[in-house]
Formats: C-alpha cells, structure tokens, sequence
C-alpha cells in the first residue's frame, strides 16, 4: 500500500463529512451478551434433547421436559438472539440505534435469567420458582417490546421492515400472556382439555408473530445485501408481512371458534409461503457465485420450514389424536427456526468483529475480510452436524426409535458445541 | 492547476481508494463500482461514494477508510467523503468478472 504507508508525510486535513450518515450501532457488548448467553442455552437445549430420547419417541407431548427443552431453544436460544441481533441491526433495518440502552440491558438480563429459572422450574415442579420465570420472561418481552416500539416511533420512513417489526411488537405483548396462562395451567390445570389449544395459539402466534414477522423484516433487508440481490421482486414479502400479522392476530383472540382458527391458520400459511418465496427470490437472484456456510445453513432452515408447512394441517388436525406426529412436526418447526439463527451467527457475530476491531484500521493497512475471521470448513462441518442431527431427530421421532433420536441428538448436540466455539473463537479474534 | 497535473492525483487517489474494502463482499470500493466521482480542487479531495445497500453497517467503516486512504496520498490537503443515494447502487456496476 504505498500510496498509504507514507506515514512520515504531513497528514491532510480532514474536512468534516459530507452526505447522508446512518445511525451508529450500539456498542458490541450489548449484542455479544445477548449471543453468548443464546449459545449457552443452544448447547444447553442440544444436550436435553438428548436426554428427552425416550419422551420423543413415546410422542410424550406434554412431558415436562419436553417443556423444559422446548422453552431452553424458543426462550433462550431463539429470543435471546432475536433480542440480541435487533439491538445490531436496528441502526441498519430502520436507521434507528435501540431507543434506551439500558432497557435492552435489563431485557437481556430478565429473559436470559428468567429462561433458566423457568426451564429449571419446569423441570424440578416448583410453583414459586415457574412463576418467578415466567414473571421474568413476561417482564422481558414487555421491555423488549417497549423498546422497539419507541425506536420505530422514531424512525423517518416506513419499510416493510419497519411495518414487520411493529407487528412483531404486538406479538411480543400478546406471547407472554398465553405463556402466564400455561404457566399457571401446569399446577392448576385450569385449562382441562383446551390445554392443547392453547399450547397451539401460544406456540403459533410466538413463531408466526414473532420470530417469522422479525425473520421476514430482517430478510428484507439483509438478504439483498448478504447475496447481492438487488433489484429482486419484493412483493412476496409484503404479502408474507401482510399475511403473518393477520393470521397470528386472529389466532391472538380468545374467542371465535374454529372458523377463526381456521381463517389464521391459512393466514400464517399463506405467510410462510410468501415468505419461503421471497427468500428463494432472493438467493436465485443473487450475484454472489459462492454462497458461505451461514447463509448455506440458514437455506436448510427455511427448506425446514417448507416441510413444517406441509405437515402442519395434519399434526395440528389430529392434535393429540396422534402424538408422535405432533412432536415431529414441532421438532421441524423449532430446528428450522434454529438452523436458521445458527446460519446467521456466522454473518452477524464476525460482522461484529470486524467491524469493532478491524474496521478502524481500514484505509490504513491491510485487514481481513468478514469470512476470513473464521475457518470456511469449520463453519461447513458445524452447519453439516446440525442440520444431520436435525433431519435424524426428526424422522427417529416420526417412527418412534428412542436410539436414532438419541444419536441423532449427539451429533445435533456436537455441530451446537462446535457453534459455541467457533464463535467464541471469533469473537476472541484481535489485529496482530 | 492544469489537468495534467490533476489527472495523476485524481489516479493515485482511485489507487489508494483500491486499499478500502467492503469486508463483507471481499471486494474493493472502487472495483465494486461504489466510488461514484472523485473531483480535486487544488489539494481538496471530494470523494463521492455510495453504498450496497441503504443504511449499510460499514458506512462508518467505508467512510472512515476513504479518509484513512486518502489523506495519506501526497498532494492531498483535505478530504471529503460524500455520501450519495442516487443513484441508487446495484451489482451491475461491479467491474465484469469481479464477483
């Protein structure tokens, strides 16, 4: 770089900046401990579903452990990085930094604690200790929401990213409030025969309302740049947005029968495959000739989704007329939504990295690329031992075989560990 | 100043605006066809650029490249990095064969 090593020259002044300027990114340490605990409670889940074999193979439902492990990927896992990566990306989605810092640090600290509590609470059958969780879940859900409302308040224009994440808003009101109720269902049995019901309202509006509306708004944006697929149709993804809020908002309701579950059920339907659409859109329309492990295993996450779809009427048809399909097509909804977060940590935490640690020395000397932060075959083996374990749990569990459940679950459990690390070894990574 | 003199500031500035990458495409700015113009006025430098995406999370770093390239380049007094929208960037404008 020899026009840049003349360091010994006077250097020139720099005038103030010109042009448009985007909102600056909170500081790391904010979305990297949302991330670290997320990966403890993904190796945490991994490692239960393992010792939930047995419950998965006899399709026990509602075992609590099954609980505890479902809640340890959808509380810990799924949220915890959800939270983690809005507080990143919001300055990008909307232009908008996370309105108060300090309330996203206190979200992160109820959900992360208040997930343990409440799995281990589920668990061991301690009244006190599950409401106490689920009080702090609750609280979290509600600052979180809080936050993202006033922060996309702020905001100048109107994306359909930013009318994605406003209905996620509602919906991370609406979550805890049949999640209190299930809470209380457990000791109380309240509910009778309409648990599963609601199991199903509360699991559906979290998936469709939540994680899949913040999934299709964070797409939008960061699919054309991560597969530089500018200039793609985009009108799948407004009905995916659309569709998604419509449907969890009238799964929302309490009343209304089974035409109305109906009604959301196609709804959410025809929003899962807006969406499935759009991302596949995206990557066929992408410039980039190699596309890297992440967005590799977040393919197999959304190829995850297409198969939940497709069984979905017939499990939540039969509900717990038939057990084992209903465990298989929870463990294909919850495993492709978690392929698809685990694909994305290998774009967003070694972004995180560069951008803080690398990105000042730009212009000045040479720095590595983003991909270069970690091993591409590490990455690949990782993304290989989950998505393996994954497609093992699922048909081990649709044919009842307790022993492929379980070695599918270690091999799942390995790529997990291996995530952990290969993480952890990136977010160590330094200049020399 | 005549252009004879301008145009090898103008080259040596593009040369050093080849050392700021976009860390997430692997790509220089000025191959990604991200450097829309750069105009030099005695020894101030306008660069203005653009970026893959709007709200792209390296603009800071971009940003803070260009001036860290240029301001080192003999000749140069002052840096601008201008920041435009429009016209909006697409992959067509990366040099053939790049990606």
């Amino acid at each position: 770089m020899p026009a840049v090593a003349s360091a010994h020259l006077p250097r020139a002044r720099v005038v103030a900046a010109a042009g448009e300027r985007s909102a600056a990114p909170p500081p790391p340490i904010l979305p990297g401990a949302h991330f670290a605990a997320a990966l403890v409670f993904f190796v945490a889940g991994s490692l239960g579903l393992v010792v939930i074999a047995p419950e998965l193979a006899a399709g026990a439902f509602f075992h609590a452990r099954v609980v505890a492990v479902v809640h340890l990927f959808t509380l810990g896992w799924i949220m915890l990085s959800i939270f983690g990566a809005l507080c990143q990306f919001l300055p990008v989605a909307v232009d908008q930094p996370i309105r108060w810092e300090r309330l996203a640090q206190l979200s992160f600290l109820l959900q992360a604690i208040g997930a343990a509590v409440f799995v281990s609470a589920v668990v061991t059958g301690s009244r006190s200790m599950l409401y106490l969780g689920a009080g702090l879940v609750s609280a979290a859900f509600l600052a979180f929401a809080l936050n993202l409302a006033v922060t996309l308040a702020g905001a100048a224009t109107r994306s359909l990213t930013w009318w994605a994440l406003a209905g996620a808003c509602v919906f991370l009101v609406v979550t805890p409030v049949y999640g209190f109720l299930l809470a209380i269902n457990l000791h109380s049995g309240l509910l009778g025969s309409q648990r599963f019901a609601i199991v199903a309202r509360h699991s559906h509006v979290a998936i469709a309302g939540v994680v899949l509306l913040v999934m299709v708004g964070v797409a939008h944006r960061l699919l054309p740049m991560f597969l530089l697929s500018h200039g793609a149709d985009e009108r799948p993804g407004r009905v995916a947005a659309a569709a998604l809020f419509a449907g969890a908002a009238l799964l929302s309701l309490p009343f209304g029968g089974a035409a109305t579950t109906a009604s959301a059920a196609v709804l959410i339907a025809v929003g899962v495959c807006a969406f499935l659409l759009q991302a596949f859109t995206f990557y066929r329309h992408g410039k980039r000739t190699k596309t890297d492990p992440g967005m590799r295993l977040a393919a197999a996450g959304l190829v995850g989704l297409a198969a939940a779809l497709l069984i979905a009427p017939f499990a939540l048809g039969l509900g717990l007329g038939n057990v084992t399909l209903l465990a298989t097509y929870h463990l294909l909804l919850i495993g492709a939504v978690s392929l698809f977060v685990a694909g994305h940590y290998y774009k967003i935490v070694p972004f995180l990295v560069w951008y803080h640690r690398f990105g000042p020395l730009v212009g000045l000397r040479t720095v590595p690329k983003v991909h270069e932060l970690y091993s591409r075959r590490v990455a690949s083996v990782n993304a290989g031992l989950l998505v393996a374990g994954w497609i093992g749990l699922v048909v081990g569990t649709a044919c009842s075989v307790e022993l492929v459940i379980r070695a599918s679950a270690l091999v799942f459990a390995s790529g997990a560990a291996l995530e952990a690390v290969t993480i952890g070894a990136i977010a160590r990574r330094k200049p020399a | 100043m005549t252009d004879s003199v301008e145009r090898p500031l103008i080259d040596r500035v593009y040369d050093a605006l080849r050392h700021v990458i976009d860390p997430e495409i692997g790509l220089d700015i000025v191959t990604l066809g991200l450097v829309y113009d750069v105009a030099v006025d005695g020894g101030a430098v306008d660069v203005t650029f653009s970026l893959t995406t709007r709200g792209c999370p390296m603009e800071h770093a971009i940003r803070g490249g260009i001036l860290q390239a240029v301001e080192h380049v003999d000749g140069v007094e002052a840096v601008r990095p201008n920041l435009v929208w429009e016209p909006p960037w697409h992959p067509g404008m990366v040099e053939p064969g790049a990606l």
